[in-house]
């Protein structure tokens, strides 16, 4: 396990490939301290309302009906608060609640308020306030900021300037290593699932050809653990997408926790788009959840001493659809959740400047309003956590955020 | 290479002495193992605009239901999958 200049295999798989920063930064070293940072970047756009459940609210049911989460449902959301409560996929996020080590923020978006996965996903890793190329992310505009002190031993490897094939945040012109995990993610079953789609459409030949081998051998032999025997499916099965997330996302944080290791880091995990049967409670969306759950627990597991300094910040694109859409799923939405988790948080909170789910509450009568600007959340944990500067945060890595205050109280 | 070789087309090597079988049946069957290769392929080209290869790539020749597909598609890596995979660039 070593960080290195990107192999042409790993560029192929941009899902679940850390990117590492390839300095220690100075400032809050100085004050003793050795804080972690990692940002998740879930692309597809994750239902907010079907991650954190707004239970409490007297409109929950009537939005979502049989697709609402409830707290005495057959599988029960697990309580985070008295109006908030988390999807059951996700066990270890509620413990880390209860240990105060995570935060939610709810109802909260970028400035995009279009329904594009590109551009959402550009504005997100941009950090700019509107569409448009950019050649560098937010992430590492902020490692530009921070005064280097020292570098990361890549165990070997060289440092290097990446191409243009990195994630949007991560680009720019801080140096940056990478890791990928071993195991290949092969085609999703959602990619299959619009192929498939497309075929029936256009050409019946392909169709037949994929719906006939979606049930042969080369199906069933990566049909993996989690599936049952005998129904397999397109695609890696649950069991693979979890195995993936864990190794993705653990050894990011074995890193992260090494005495001359990464301090800051990011990585990104695929599929969230659940336009059909999205299976909040039992099915994709909850075996997604599930995933990432474990991810989670696997950071923590290994982060080992260092968790007690560590944030993981975990951020979407847009939400979804606050109404379910007449194929058990939600279409491109506004505003979502952002999760924060680790040890160095003042967690244990719900953060939401809650709009209401009435129709006049919504926004545009289709989505959660947006209320709590995610910049307003990034600002705060960079500032406070790794000690960027304001205004350096207000103009150059969220360029014309000045208006939008880093959120005071998350860290520490 | 392993990708040409799990698609039945070995480089050097085609499977008959009158070279690389261009009958449909030769190649349809593996169109879930192109879905995995062109899934890889893509995440590579992370950088590449997908609506803008697809102008290039088949203009007038895409369907409007191929154009949704790989506009709606969950990332532009997911899109560009969807797009070697469509019914247009696989026969053309």
């Amino acid at each position: 396990m070593r960080l290195h200049a990107p192999s042409r295999r790993e560029l192929l798989l941009a899902s679940g490939t850390l990117f590492a920063w390839a300095h220690l930064p100075k400032l809050a070293r100085a004050e003793g301290r050795d804080p972690r940072f990692l940002t998740i970047i879930l692309r597809g756009a994750l239902d907010g309302l079907a991650t954190v459940a707004p239970v409490g609210d007297p409109d929950w049911l009537t939005l979502r009906g049989d697709n609402a989460l409830t707290l005495d449902g057959k599988l029960p959301a697990l309580k985070l608060d008295d109006f908030f409560a988390v999807n059951p996929a996700m066990p270890n996020l509620h413990r880390m609640f209860e240990a105060r080590e995570a935060i939610i923020i709810h109802a909260s978006a970028t400035p995009y308020r279009e329904r594009s996965h590109f551009d959402g996903q550009d504005l997100l890793e941009s950090g700019l306030p509107k569409p448009g190329a950019s050649e560098s992310g937010w992430l590492n505009r902020v490692l530009a900021e921070l005064t280097p002190a020292g570098r990361v031993d890549p165990k070997g490897g060289k440092l290097f300037a990446v191409g243009p094939v990195t994630p949007l945040v991560v680009r720019g012109r801080a140096p940056v290593l990478s890791w990928s995990p071993q195991r290949v993610l092969l085609a999703s079953e959602d990619t299959v699932r619009r192929l498939l789609a497309l075929y029936r459409d256009c050409d019946a030949r392909l169709a037949g050809v994929l719906e006939d081998n979606a049930k042969l051998p080369a199906a069933v032999e990566r049909s993996g653990d989690g599936q049952k025997p005998g129904v397999p499916g397109p695609g890696p099965g649950p069991g693979q997408v979890r195995a993936y997330f864990s190794e993705a996302a653990g050894t990011a944080a074995k890193f992260l926790a090494q005495p001359d290791g990464p301090r800051v880091g990011a990585l990104a995990l695929d599929g969230w788009d659940t336009h059909f049967n999205e299976g909040i409670a039992q099915g994709r969306l909850s075996q997604l959840l599930g995933a990432l759950d474990e991810a989670l627990i696997a950071i923590k597991s290994n982060m080992g001493p260092a968790w007690r300094e560590t944030v993981v910040a975990l951020a979407t694109e847009f939400g979804r659809t606050a109404r379910v859409n007449g194929t058990n799923g939600t279409d491109h939405g506004t505003a979502t959740v952002a999760i924060l988790v680790g040890g160095a948080l003042k967690g244990g909170r719900v953060i939401a400047d809650w709009p209401g789910l009435k129709p006049v509450n919504l926004y545009q009568d289709r989505d959660l309003k947006p209320t709590t600007d995610l910049r307003a959340v990034l600002k705060g944990v960079l500032r406070d956590h790794l000690r960027a500067d304001e205004k350096a945060l207000a103009q150059t890595v969220f360029p014309g955020s000045e208006a939008v205050k880093p959120m005071a109280g998350l860290v520490g | 290479m392993n990708a040409q070789i799990a698609l039945g087309a070995p480089l050097w090597r085609p499977p008959a002495p009158n070279g690389y079988s261009d009958n449909e049946a030769a190649w349809v069957d593996g169109i879930p193992r192109r879905i995995d290769i062109a899934t890889e392929l893509a995440a590579r080209a992370s950088h590449c605009e997908p609506l803008e290869l697809l102008e290039s790539g088949l203009g007038p020749l895409a369907s409007p239901q191929t154009r949704e597909t790989v506009g709606r598609a969950e990332s532009r890596s997911q899109a560009l999958a969807l797009l070697v995979m469509a019914p247009e660039f696989l026969r053309r």
